[in-house]
């Protein structure tokens, strides 16, 4: 399916139909899925696409993922081509060697931190750093999703007083 | 009669020392206009600033600052309302709102120890209270009751009555750490004035894990509920009134307070009793900007005490991951601590310290953690999981002798209403350096009884603030020394006292919060008899 | 010597006052046993008098309750023994007449506040025990309540002469032909039911004159800010849906999972009374109940999900994230924001409560389906003490231990939310609830017509009174001038 460079402006555009379209956030929908929903540009395409491979999950969340994608493009508006390169970089056969760590080079110290960025935002909600963040997400952030089984977010309830002393 | 310009009392600060003076003036008759510079805001908005904010770690976060009656920001960056002119940064953290600075604590309610009132005489290093742990006890329980305060008894603090709340239920985390660490370690209940069953129409805890910065439920007792109940005694209560100057007579009698509201606009408040419960930092600064020609340096500081001998806990911590999951943040964030270098003879060489173990969510920093380390995909998960479950983190409290050098003044930068910002000098002396490699040792004994990987110890010579603040406005009997008499009354202002940690001599080696409740009711109980008897 | 004499002397007064003590006191005991007084105790439990009869923090059944009720204020009465403000003097007939055929001592009527029309249906015997328990075992308060004053013309007690000739049904329970087919356990159901237990007195629908509707029995009515659901066995307007078991548990608990939890006048009654009552009484209860024809009451729908089975988990923080509270709180998403500020950390922020149920789900839930019910359980808040522990909601209206104080603007757009993300959901059904709505639930609930009408009626009275008049004397005048 061939979708053309869509500007910023068409992507912040495709950002609020999908938010008055009111799509729950628990609705997983498969990558592809979302391409077909919306006429969104490159930028989100690239965007889900490294978000899914740095988290290692097939499917993201799809609001989330827009409300991260807005934040970024947001802060940086050259957050496309870094999106793009950084993809790139992903595909590279070293990168990705490690099951457990990225192992960047040297001369990749901007995709390195920008996949940095990304986790942080998947994972603890916040883009930006320094006086420019913002909290996209806090409840429904990956971290918080991971110690599910066991804990709850912080202000939010665990239940009746005491109930903590089983072990979990 | 209590007006909007008139009353009996008149107290400046709505925290929760000045309220619960208040609360207790005006149950005896006596009309009070209580004075708050900061606004009244609701909790739920508290609670969603909290999860709206990209710094969660930093308390300061949910509390809304204005330019009106600021106060000190560090993060994301620092807003220099404190010029620090020492070498050690004091990082004051402050709330100016009606409730004050206990709205983002944990509650921690803990006695002195009995030693605590006279290291002076016991160990010849600080100084010694005016008043005696006996003089302070029914006041120590009557704050008790009213904050609903449970916890240990085997703190070393004596008590004469059982203490009002049972205390909060153990996480399966504190058990199994008391367990690995006896019996070398003796591990705590902390004294906390956190509900174990609801309580005062308020719910028990259960178990939302953010006490710091705020409790979502009121579970927990804080100034804000203070506030509510000094209303609800009869209290008249003016927010948004920035307090900038108090004029007195020719005998120096305090005789009016001016204040600004948020437009910029002065009034003038008369009252017979006048009671500064602004906090140790505020206060100091209020006195000292009243300073007229009668009083050069300021009011009620002819001993030249005022604002000196600023004291905190400086902290230095530690964390590391254990050897078994205990999955900390399940229940309230500080329900824990070791007390067992609290005292002894080795006060003479060192600073006492009590070890704090925290029971806050570890999964933030640790997912901070690893991302910055490069952890991805699939992987990044596990070790998440791994690590939030094993992460153990400790601070202490260490306690810091009063030192006239360490002291709050006026500095040449003016907020926006034109009123001078604080200048701080803050230093570290070897009786806490010492402490803190006595410190160092424990908290290695400790990571290896837990079977201790990744060990790492908060930078060498750097302090975090614990915000216990005291000495600024100490009591004492002799006036050259002190600033306020036994009781809190200003020597040389017969109708003026202080409530709050600033008329704490010593910082002692606890959480200073309920003695400085037990100081205000006692204070209250002081200018009641002195308005009956004349 | 002298002494001596007068210590046999002060022997002797403190041995007769002794004796006469205790004749006095054996005087009170043969009145009545033991065994009588605790069988009064307990129907005085089931019967929950001490619900309405004790003021908040005061002493047992020494009354001064203001109760709100569609025509006024209402303020229970002293029925502790005390000769001066209770009802020490009375007879038991005095007490029987009272307790079913709502007439006191002096004379004066009773309002069916008091369900003199349920505990009309309870025999000799049981109001014998009920009177010996309060004569002996409840202890007297020597102060008087305030005196109920309702607004003209329901102070008029006597009118209440002519309510009951129309509606009161002053005959103790018996045995109708048809019923005594039924088990022991079904007839003692019923007699604790529609007796002691006064169910109907709030959950069957009343008529223009305040009346019950019989043909409506248990199909749910408004008591005030709460609504008393309809517990017929319709399968999804009633409790069809649930089993004997669960309706004892609910009865004992006030919870059961997945279905509902009590709060209001019902949590009350089951604090102080139900969770009180014996397993066998309980059980009794609900075999009844469950054997009762299936109603449709007015706020049900005939088909459809029943309200316990509405709603599903979800959140609308994508529309709030981002954007600060002030600006929230000012546009549309007002309800979402409330929500997630006041409710979600204890009721998850997706609705779906605690792991344990110990917080309830708010999908799944009776109290979101019906707009009453979610309104006054968010201004008032939830307060039940049963065996299973204390179950504490803190409210949030005007109270001081409120946790925050809503206003109408915020609870209506809370409410709103609340009906469309875990009630009936967006629909042409669901009701769009206004701030005035809020407010006649903070205020007590809505207000019967009754009072209007009868004061229409008054008016209209005189009206035709002073006409007449106005027509004799015409009358008159013309024939004079004749």
């Amino acid at each position: 399916m061939q979708s053309k460079l869509v500007s910023r402006r068409g992507a912040l555009k495709a950002l609020g139909a999908l938010a008055l379209s009111g799509v729950a956030s628990q609705l997983l929908l498969s990558t592809r899925a979302v391409a077909a929903l919306v006429p969104a540009g490159q930028g989100l395409h690239d965007f889900i696409a490294v978000s899914s491979t740095l988290t290692g999950k097939a499917e993201v969340n799809p609001t989330l993922a827009l409300a991260l994608y807005g934040a970024f493009l947001k802060s940086s508006p050259e957050i496309d081509d870094a999106l793009a390169r950084l993809k790139t970089t992903l595909l590279g056969a070293d990168v990705l060697a490690q099951e457990d760590k990225t192992a960047f080079a040297e001369a990749q110290k901007a995709e390195q931190a920008l996949s940095q960025a990304i986790l942080q935002a998947w994972y603890l909600g916040v883009v930006g750093k320094g006086k420019k963040s913002v909290c996209v997400a806090y409840a429904d952030t990956l971290s918080n999703q991971v110690v599910a089984d066991v804990l709850v977010p912080p202000s939010f309830s665990y239940g009746p007083c005491g109930s903590w002393s089983a072990k979990p | 009669m209590t007006t909007k310009n008139s009353a009996d009392v008149c107290v400046i600060g709505g925290g929760i020392c000045g309220a619960l003076l208040a609360r207790k003036l005006s149950l005896a008759g006596q009309s009070v206009l209580m004075l708050e510079s900061g606004p009244r805001v609701g909790r739920g908005e508290l609670v969603e600033r909290y999860r709206h904010s990209a710094f969660k770690s930093d308390f300061m976060a949910p509390y809304p600052f204005s330019e009106m009656s600021p106060h000190p920001v560090f993060t994301p960056e620092a807003n220099k309302y404190i010029e620090q002119a020492g070498p050690h940064a004091f990082q004051a953290q402050y709330i100016r709102m009606l409730g004050g600075t206990s709205w983002h604590w944990a509650a921690q309610m803990w006695r002195y120890l009995p030693s605590d009132f006279k290291t002076q005489s016991l160990y010849g290093v600080g100084k010694d209270w005016p008043i005696s742990y006996d003089d302070l006890e029914p006041y120590y329980y009557e704050a008790e009751v009213i904050s609903g305060v449970g916890g240990s008894t085997e703190t070393g603090s004596p008590r004469s009555q059982p203490f009002p709340m049972e205390p909060v239920p153990a996480s399966y985390f504190q058990q199994r750490v008391t367990d690995r660490l006896a019996p070398d370690f003796k591990v705590l209940d902390d004294c906390t004035a956190r509900n174990s069953r609801s309580f005062d129409g308020r719910p028990a805890c259960c178990g939302n894990n953010n006490c710091m910065p705020v409790c979502p439920i009121d579970a927990q007792y804080h100034g804000g509920i203070a506030a509510t109940s000094a209303e609800k005694a009869g209290v008249h209560t003016i927010t948004e009134a920035v307090v900038y100057k108090l004029e007195h007579d020719d005998q120096g009698a305090i005789t009016a307070v001016n204040y600004y509201d948020w437009n910029k606009t002065s009034h003038r408040v008369t009252a017979k009793t006048f009671v500064i419960a602004a906090n140790a930092i505020e206060s100091v600064k209020l006195l000292l900007m009243s300073a007229t020609p009668q009083f050069p340096n300021g009011l009620a500081n002819r001993s030249d005490q005022m604002g000196r001998n600023l004291c905190d806990h400086p902290a230095i911590g530690v964390t590391f991951d254990m050897d078994e999951p205990v999955w900390p943040g399940r229940g309230p964030v500080s329900p824990c601590s070791i007390g067992q270098f609290r005292d002894g003879d080795f006060r003479r060489e060192h600073a006492p310290f009590r070890i704090d173990i925290s029971n806050a969510s570890q999964v933030a920093s640790v997912t901070k953690e690893l991302i910055g380390a490069g952890y991805y995909g699939v992987k990044l998960e596990g070790a998440i999981r791994d690590r939030a479950s094993r992460r153990v983190s400790i601070k202490n409290a260490l306690e810091q002798l009063p030192d006239p050098d360490n002291r709050v003044t006026l500095s040449d930068k003016k907020d926006a209403l034109g009123l001078p910002t604080p200048r701080i000098f803050w230093d570290i002396d070897d009786y806490v350096k010492k402490g803190t490699v006595e410190t160092r040792k424990r908290y290695d004994e400790i990571a290896k009884q837990l079977g201790a990987t990744n060990v790492k110890h908060s930078k060498e010579g750097a302090f975090s603030n614990r915000q216990h603040i005291t000495g600024t406005l100490s009591m004492g009997k002799d006036e050259a020394t002190s600033v306020t008499d036994p009781f809190g009354r200003a020597h040389d202002h017969a109708n003026l006292y202080m409530v709050g940690t600033g008329v704490m001599p010593t910082v002692g080696t606890c959480n200073v919060t309920l003695t400085a409740v037990a100081l205000a009711l006692r204070t209250a109980d002081k200018i009641l008899s002195e308005a009956r008897h004349g | 010597m002298k002494a001596l004499i007068n210590t046999l002397r002060l022997t002797v007064i403190v041995a007769a006052a002794a004796l006469s003590q205790q004749a006095f006191a054996q005087q009170a005991d043969n009145k009545f046993d033991a065994g009588t007084i605790a069988r009064g105790k307990y129907l005085a439990t089931a019967s929950d008098c001490m619900a309405c009869h004790t003021a908040h923090h005061g002493k047992p059944m020494a009354g001064g309750l203001v109760m709100s009720s569609p025509v006024g204020d209402i303020v229970s009465t002293n029925i502790t023994p005390s000769t001066e403000h209770g009802i020490g003097k009375y007879t038991e007939q005095q007490f029987s007449d009272a307790v079913r055929k709502g007439v006191r001592a002096d004379g004066q009527m009773l309002y069916p506040a008091m369900p003199y029309t349920s505990y009309a249906k309870m025999t000799d015997e049981d109001i014998h025990a009920m009177y010996a328990y309060f004569m002996a075992d409840v202890p007297a308060v020597d102060k008087a309540t305030a005196v109920t004053s309702l607004p003209f013309p329901m102070n008029i007690r006597q009118s209440m002469k002519v309510w009951n000739a129309l509606f009161l049904d002053d005959q103790p329970l018996k045995a109708a032909p048809a019923q005594s087919a039924q088990s022991a356990q079904w007839l003692r159901g019923q007699y604790l039911a529609e007796g002691a237990a006064h169910c109907t007195t709030c959950h069957t629908p009343r008529g223009v004159l305040m009346q019950e509707d019989k043909s409506r029995h248990l199909s749910g009515a408004q008591v005030g800010p709460w609504y008393a659901p309809n517990i017929t066995s319709h399968p999804t307007a009633g409790i069809g849906s649930w089993t004997e078991d669960e309706l004892v548990q609910y009865l004992k608990t006030g919870r059961v999972e997945g279905k509902a939890q009590a709060a209001g006048s019902m949590a009350e009654a089951i604090s102080l009374s139900f969770s009180h009552l014996q397993q066998d009484d309980l059980k009794a209860i609900a075999v009844y109940i469950k054997s009762l024809p299936a109603v449709v009451g007015d706020a049900d729908r005939s088909i459809g999900p029943s309200r316990f089975e509405q709603g599903q988990p979800g959140n609308a923080l994508d529309k709030i994230r981002g954007t600060s509270y002030g600006e929230n709180v000012k546009g549309a998403n007002l309800g979402a924001q409330i929500f997630s500020a006041n409710c979600a950390s204890c009721h998850g922020f997706n609705g779906q409560g605690t792991r344990d149920g110990y917080y309830p789900s708010l999908f799944h839930n009776s109290a979101t389906v019906n707009t009453s019910n979610l309104l006054a359980t968010i201004l008032l808040g939830v307060d039940r003490k049963t065996a299973d522990g204390h179950v504490f909601m803190p409210p949030f209206g005007d109270q001081v231990n409120a946790v925050n104080h809503l206003t109408d603007n915020d609870v209506a757009a809370l409410a709103n939310y609340m009906l469309v993300q875990f009630g009936p959901g967006a629909g042409k059904d669901t009701p769009t609830i206004k701030p005035q709505d809020v407010a006649e639930i903070r205020e007590g609930g809505p207000q019967s017509h009754l009072l209007m009408l009868a004061r229409a009626g008054a008016l209209l009275g005189v009206l035709v009174a002073a006409l007449v008049v106005v027509f004799i004397v015409r009358r008159r005048r013309r024939a004079a001038a004749k």
